[in-house]
């Protein structure tokens, strides 16, 4: 598996155990939209709050103080891991 | 500055309502205030000045209609949108979330209603005029804002729940009910009250407690709301850091939470409040010990607002605000005011100490309160059953744990031939995300009692036994 896959594998592990969610990890496509109404597991901004927070954690960067670039980076699993890959410490 | 002088002059002892009313909207907005700050966006400072004068120029151009529906983020626009509709005789109507189903429902009530919105936020519905509102209130104008009257009794606004038969119930508001409700949000801060305050609210200002707290505070009293609304840690300490101080931050558990645990630095904050959900007494301990200020936690409904306060750290009851009494009746309990048009009953369990002092002793079963949004399950459940293919359905709060996380709903349905993934797509369509169940359990049948009762006991077997079959 390429690097930046087992990053998106891991990344949707983590969507779907943190969220509690019922879909399998697999089943999260790396450029479907995360949230809102459109978006296939219909995360809304609470779950973007607790996300940021376990991704901070575990790959050990802070996610930035504006909400739009926030917004840009929380639209897919795809734009998630650039940016983990882009900002990880760990 | 404004007209008040002159106009109370003229009349000292004949009651003429319109020009009393006239003046008494001067006071109420704070017209003679024109320099004073209202909101702060990146660092800059909007004038009430400028707020009255760009409401006055949307007021022309509005479509015509008696509803605006106001789906402004920023919260300058948001009072914009407020105020011009408060100045040409049209009702203000909040929607409870940004789903085109609710627009439509609400366009039901109100048929010539006009949406007026900031972004790309609000929902596209073709056929209802819109209105986008890009006004920065940056340029400085001198044009004073022509008088207006606002009737006391006259309904300004209507906040919008999800009601119990999953249609939009209408909370209305009257202008008197809403100037009242910004000096008390204000009065409970307990800060002097001529003192200039700037905020940062973490709630939309579509829902009760954020158009309490970051609109009409700003409107009625000097305090200022900073426009956006931070969501993860350093975004609220970016925006408490853009503000002069004294600062106040108007939040939930759910944001003080995620602040505590990311151990983010913020500002000096003179005083944080917190609503929407329960507030455990060790979170609030943590947060005043770490940021060094006092953390109030409101209690408040839709239907109320504000009905009493708070401090979690070392209060066990809520104390009511001078003018607000509770009563019980008939098993009920009722909160009232002067400016309240009437009783309205409380859902929450609560163990009345006095007229003015209780113990929350337990939620509502049947509402629902996740960050600042609120639904009623009845109505959740009405919606679900409602979609095709589904013979019976039920949400489910499987813990009420106040200090838990986030509280989040399980769904069980009975729907042959259908997939959940199909079930939660169609739902997504007519429910804001938040109260999309984290799981849909798909069973052969919802354990009703003989009278069509549900349990909880029978929800909570059932649910122990779609887990066990899970793994």
């Amino acid at each position: 598996m390429p690097p930046h896959h087992v990053l998106d594998r891991e990344v949707a592990d983590l969507i779907v155990s943190v969220l509690n969610l019922e879909t399998t990890a697999d089943r999260v496509l790396a450029d479907a939209p995360l949230f809102g109404e459109e978006g296939d597991l219909g995360l809304d901004s609470i779950d973007a709050l607790e996300l940021a927070l376990e991704i901070g954690e575990r790959y050990g960067f802070e996610f930035e103080a504006d909400d739009d670039r926030n917004t840009e980076i929380f639209a897919s699993l795809c734009a998630l891991c650039r940016h983990i890959e882009e900002n990880r410490t760990k | 500055m404004a007209s008040q002088g002159p106009v109370a002059a003229e009349l000292p002892h004949v009651s003429r309502p319109t020009t009393e009313n006239r003046a008494k909207a001067a006071i109420d907005l704070r017209l003679a205030y024109p320099d004073e700050v209202v909101a702060w966006r990146g660092g800059r400072p909007l004038y009430r000045r400028s707020l009255l004068a760009d409401a006055a120029e949307l007021a022309k151009r509005l479509p015509h209609g008696e509803a605006v529906a106001n789906y402004c983020v920023d919260r300058y626009r948001f009072m914009v949108a407020f105020v011009a509709a408060l100045m040409s005789d049209r009702v203000t109507l909040l929607p409870s979330d940004r789903t085109a189903r609710t627009l439509i429902e609400l366009a039901a009530i109100h048929p010539d209603i006009c949406c007026v919105g900031d972004g790309d936020e609000a929902p596209s519905v073709p056929s209802l005029p819109t209105v986008h509102l890009d006004c920065d209130g940056i340029a400085m104008t001198q044009v004073a804002a022509p008088p207006f009257a606002v009737d006391p009794i006259r309904v300004v606004a209507h906040v919008f729940t999800s009601g119990s038969t999953g249609r939009p119930a209408a909370n209305p508001k009257t202008w008197g009910t809403l100037v009242a409700k910004g000096h008390l949000f204000r009065d409970v801060l307990g800060m002097q009250p001529d003192e200039p305050v700037a905020m940062v609210a973490t709630v939309p200002a579509q829902h009760m407690y954020g158009f309490e707290c970051s609109i009409l505070a700003p409107l009625m009293t000097p305090t200022a709301a900073h426009v956006g609304r931070p969501l993860l840690p350093p975004a609220v300490a970016a925006a408490l850091a853009s503000l002069p101080a004294p600062r106040v931050l108007a939040t939930t558990p759910v944001h003080l939470r995620a602040l505590v645990r990311a151990q983010q630095q913020l500002p000096e904050i003179a005083c944080i409040i917190s609503a929407t959900a329960p507030l455990g007494v060790e979170l609030a301990e943590i947060v005043e010990r770490t940021y060094a200020t006092r953390l109030l936690e409101i209690f408040g409904c839709t239907e109320a607002g504000i009905i009493a306060t708070r401090r979690t750290s070392r209060e066990e009851e809520f104390t009511c605000p001078a003018d607000i009494w509770i009563r019980a009746l008939g098993g009920t309990h009722f909160v009232e005011a002067h400016h309240l048009p009437g009783p309205v009953p409380i859902t929450d369990v609560i163990n009345l100490l006095s007229a003015s002092s209780f113990r929350l002793k337990g939620r509502a079963r049947d509402i629902v309160k996740i960050a600042g949004n609120r639904a009623s399950l009845a109505g959740l459940n009405a919606i679900l059953g409602g979609i095709d293919g589904v013979v019976d359905a039920v949400f489910f709060v499987p813990e009420d744990d106040p200090s838990g996380p986030t509280e989040r709903l399980v769904a069980f349905v009975v729907a042959p031939g259908r997939s959940d993934q199909d079930i939660r797509r169609e739902l997504g369509r007519r429910i804001d995300p938040t109260f999309l169940p984290r799981r849909i359990h798909l069973v052969a049948a919802i354990p009703r009692n003989e009278t069509g009762k549900l349990t909880r006991e029978a929800l909570l077997a059932l649910l122990q036994e779609t887990t066990t079959d899970d793994t």
